[in-house]
């Protein structure tokens, strides 16, 4: 079956050629045929595959290799592959806990109404630092790290709900008045500064 | 071809080689998944998409009275 991808390439196509011949011959307007494909080729299909090929993009920008594309978070690619399970992204990373492929916008996106927006507008800002402005590391979040990402998935899972600690502090957990990476429990995360010390894992080759 | 029409063609032929410049950019940033594609896509193929079809627009409602649809007889 045809890709969405591909569909949209051979409407862009299409869409150039019908451009292409009313370039050639703009008399063919004259006639109402003509002007309808002028409407639909000048119109019409540039809108409709400009939107489209939009949406592809803002996909294709929540891909894990979109994000490490640049050169300042390959190390924090390399912290995906760490073989440790105390590094929280490794083992979300390396046991499927979050989507390979959208490793990253999984866990930094914020779960919120407008949270997917939000995203995006950051992402516009780090290519703007990333190719302006000149990334500076060691890279910081905006704000703290929200337990709210971490219970989108987690919350309601029978081994996360009925472990003792958890359970325990779950009401400091949910109105974040105890973070879940830097309350001394899950606090090893990225951690690139120590990654040339840290072994790590290879998948195995399917 | 009367002068209008001649202008009329003469902004098709911006529009169009416009949106196919347009296009063409949009068409090369969707083979490459990288922040620059998307750079490209939105900073050059978006902008002259959209120009394209701003003149397209200009050039029909800049149309003179004279070269408007004739209503059909009994109309008026």
């Amino acid at each position: 079956m045809i890709s969405p991808t591909a569909m949209l390439l051979l409407t862009l196509g299409i869409t150039m050629v019908l451009i292409g011949a009313l370039v050639r011959a703009p008399e063919i307007t004259e006639a109402r045929g003509g002007k309808i494909m002028a409407f639909v080729a000048l119109f019409l299909l540039p809108t409709l595959g400009t939107l489209w090929a939009f949406s592809v993009h803002i996909e294709r920008s929540k891909e894990t290799s979109f994000c490490l594309s640049c050169h300042v978070m390959q190390p924090y690619g390399r912290s995906l592959m760490v073989d440790d399970k105390s590094w929280i992204p490794a083992s979300h990373y390396e046991n499927h806990r979050v989507p390979r492929e959208e490793a990253c916008f999984t866990c930094h996106t914020t779960y919120t109404m407008y949270g997917d927006i939000r995203a995006k507008m950051t992402g516009l800002h780090h290519i703007w630092v990333e190719y302006v402005e000149g990334a500076k590391p060691p890279l910081r979040l905006y704000e703290p790290y929200n337990n709210r990402e971490c219970l989108h998935c987690h919350a309601g899972a029978r081994s996360f709900e009925e472990e003792a600690t958890h359970s325990a502090m779950m009401d400091d957990l949910k109105n974040n008045s105890m973070s879940c990476l830097t309350s001394g429990c899950h606090d090893t995360i990225h951690n690139i500064e120590h990654l040339k010390d840290a072994k790590m894992w290879s998948p195995p080759k399917s | 071809m009367s002068p209008t029409r001649g202008n009329l063609g003469h902004r098709l032929r911006i529009s169009g080689t416009l949106l196919i410049l347009g296009l063409l950019t949009e068409i090369i940033s969707l083979f490459w998944n990288h922040p620059l594609s998307f750079i490209a896509f939105a900073g050059i193929g978006v902008a002259c998409t959209g120009l394209g079809i701003l003149v397209f627009l200009w050039s029909l409602v800049s149309l003179p009275p004279s070269e408007a649809p004739v209503s059909r007889k009994g109309e008026d």
